[in-house]
């Protein structure tokens, strides 16, 4: 029994935390069907703004708390210099995110050294019978349940969360009922800047942090967002929670290397039968 | 001559290298309805769209209430009074009535005018919680018109509002039309193929041909349908 409950908080876990990481891209891409390949490097940056507090004597809570504010600002920086010229040309905003990417991997690298850093992971353990679970992978489990629920209600319960739901289904038809599309799209794209650094910063005491931390999320990232489909919401609960089952049990009785592998498989299979992602079904039929 | 809401001057507008609005003219006065009719493809769309900012012209200028708008954002134009009403009507298919209506006045300062906009759209209060795309095409219609009405504007242009829609709910837009020119003094520019509800409510009728405006005729001579026949074609 405290077996089983065990594995099925590592399998929540794993879920919530594809789910965490790939939040902000899925709403940069569902609103504007922009893949940012440089979002594992915002997750990064949002790891060292947590690594470089705590190194200052700041408290980590503290770290987490700027995380999104100062990703959302690069987000913005990065938006305004680049993305806004690059709309519509999935393509071209691939290949300037990957530019993206390098660059800032080479500049942490520069500034930063190469080496890894760390933070201590907070909380200890809980005792769940004879065995001993992370009370922090319980904590990164509530957190993403709480900015699924708080993103949730932007896009569905503010003037903002209407007018980008607006723009998303219809830029033209916003503009001419006098808001300008653009500027949407700038805070949309802050927003989901925002919400990498911040999982990137809940992320760092699980992980050693490295300039090229980032390589290591944003295939998983890319793969949830693309499994998704256009559905913020639905679409990423549902991928994240398909891809990490699947990865987090086939983990579990082999290899991680092969949960992975296993992961990759079940989203080309999803692809094959769900161009669109798997909300692309629901849609269709809805 | 009352002062115009909104004066087109020589439009030139197209798609990429392909001109389709050639050298249009036209202005609007408070109260004042004016229809162009044409063919399809025309360019009526297309007049409408660069009127709307939606379409950059490629000369020509645009003034809103005295104001020069030729290089001002769709949304600005909004925001100084232009309201846009598209063919087709592209109500947000995934937002409830509601909140197409909320979307129409998110951009206006002051108090909410939904109450009193379903007070003149009484079918659209039973609909609210619906999702735009569960409407058909004529309470689509009565939607678009209401979202863009929310918004409080000065001048109107709507496009085809007849275009697949039951001649009872016909009836009802020329009514709303000719309620809102002449209580509030909305000035409409209306693209029409329906030559009997252009005949009803517009002051003055444009006829649209290959981009360009042809003549202009009154609308009681919109029943004579021989000399409209000669009017569109020839
Ligand atoms: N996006 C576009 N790209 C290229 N050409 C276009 C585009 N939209 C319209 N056109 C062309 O411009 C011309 C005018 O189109 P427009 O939509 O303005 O006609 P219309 O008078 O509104 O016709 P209808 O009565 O069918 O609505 C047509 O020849 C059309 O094929
Ligand atoms: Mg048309």
């Amino acid at each position: 029994m405290e077996y089983l409950i065990v594995t099925l908080i590592g399998v929540v876990f794993a879920i919530a935390s594809l789910v965490l990481l790939a939040l902000g891209l899925a709403i940069i891409y569902g609103m504007m069907g922009v893949i940012n390949l440089a979002q594992g490097e915002f997750i990064m940056l949002g790891a060292y703004t947590v690594v470089l507090s705590s190194a200052h004597g700041l408290q980590l809570w503290v770290g987490m708390a700027m995380a999104p504010v100062v990703v959302g600002v690069v987000g913005l920086v990065v938006e305004r210099c680049i993305i806004r010229f690059l709309y519509g040309r999935l393509l071209d905003t691939m290949l300037a995110t990957w530019g993206l990417s390098l660059g800032l991997i080479a500049a942490v690298t520069l500034i930063l050294g190469p080496s890894t850093e760390g933070v201590a992971t907070p909380f200890g353990h809980v005792a769940i019978g004879g065995y001993a679970v992370s009370a922090y992978n319980l904590f990164v489990i509530a957190a993403t349940g709480f900015l699924v629920a708080l993103t949730w209600g932007v896009f569905n319960r503010t003037r903002f969360g209407l007018i980008a739901r607006g723009a998303m289904q219809n830029a033209d038809m916003v503009a001419a009922l006098g808001i300008h599309p653009p500027t949407i799209y700038m805070m949309t794209f802050a927003l989901g800047s925002a919400l990498a650094g911040l999982a990137g910063a809940i992320m760092a005491p699980l992980t050693g942090v490295v300039p090229s931390l980032g390589l290591a999320f944003v295939a998983k990232v890319f793969i949830t967002v693309t499994v998704g489909g256009a559905a913020i919401f639905s679409g990423t609960l549902g991928a994240g929670t398909l891809l990490g089952a699947i990865e987090s049990a086939v983990s579990f009785i082999s290899t991680p290397i092969y949960g992975q592998v296993a992961m990759l498989g079940c989203a080309l299979v999803v692809l094959r039968f769900a161009p669109q992602g798997i909300s692309g079904l629901w849609r269709r039929s809805g | 001559m009352a002062p115009a809401v909104l004066a087109a001057n020589g439009l030139v507008s197209g798609y990429g290298r392909i001109r389709i609005l050639d050298n249009v003219s036209v202005s609007l006065s408070a109260g004042e309805v004016v229809a162009v009719i044409g063919h399809n493809g025309m360019g009526k769309t297309t007049l409408l769209r660069t009127l709307a900012g939606l379409l950059k012209a490629k000369s020509g200028s645009v003034r809103l209430a005295g104001r020069d708008v030729t290089h001002h954002a769709t949304a600005v134009r909004s925001r100084l009074g232009l309201g846009y009403v598209p063919q087709g009507r592209q109500i947000f298919p995934d937002l409830t009535v509601m909140e197409n209506l909320m979307i129409g006045q998110a951009a206006r300062a002051g108090a909410s005018d939904i109450p009193g906009i379903l007070e003149r759209f009484k079918s659209l209060t039973a609909l609210l919680g619906r999702p735009g795309r569960a409407l058909s095409g004529g309470e689509q219609q009565l939607l678009a018109l209401a979202r863009c009405l929310v918004g409080r504007p000065r001048v109107v242009l709507l496009d085809e509002p007849s275009e697949g829609i039951q001649p009872s709910i016909v009836d009802q837009i020329a009514e709303h039309l000719h309620d809102l020119s002449t209580t509030q003094r909305l000035a409409i520019l209306l693209v029409e193929q329906d030559l009997e509800l252009v005949s009803r409510v517009a002051h003055r009728v444009h006829v649209m041909r290959k981009g360009r405006f042809v003549s202009e005729i009154a609308p009681r001579d919109l029943t004579n349908p021989a000399m409209v026949r000669e009017l569109l074609w020839s």
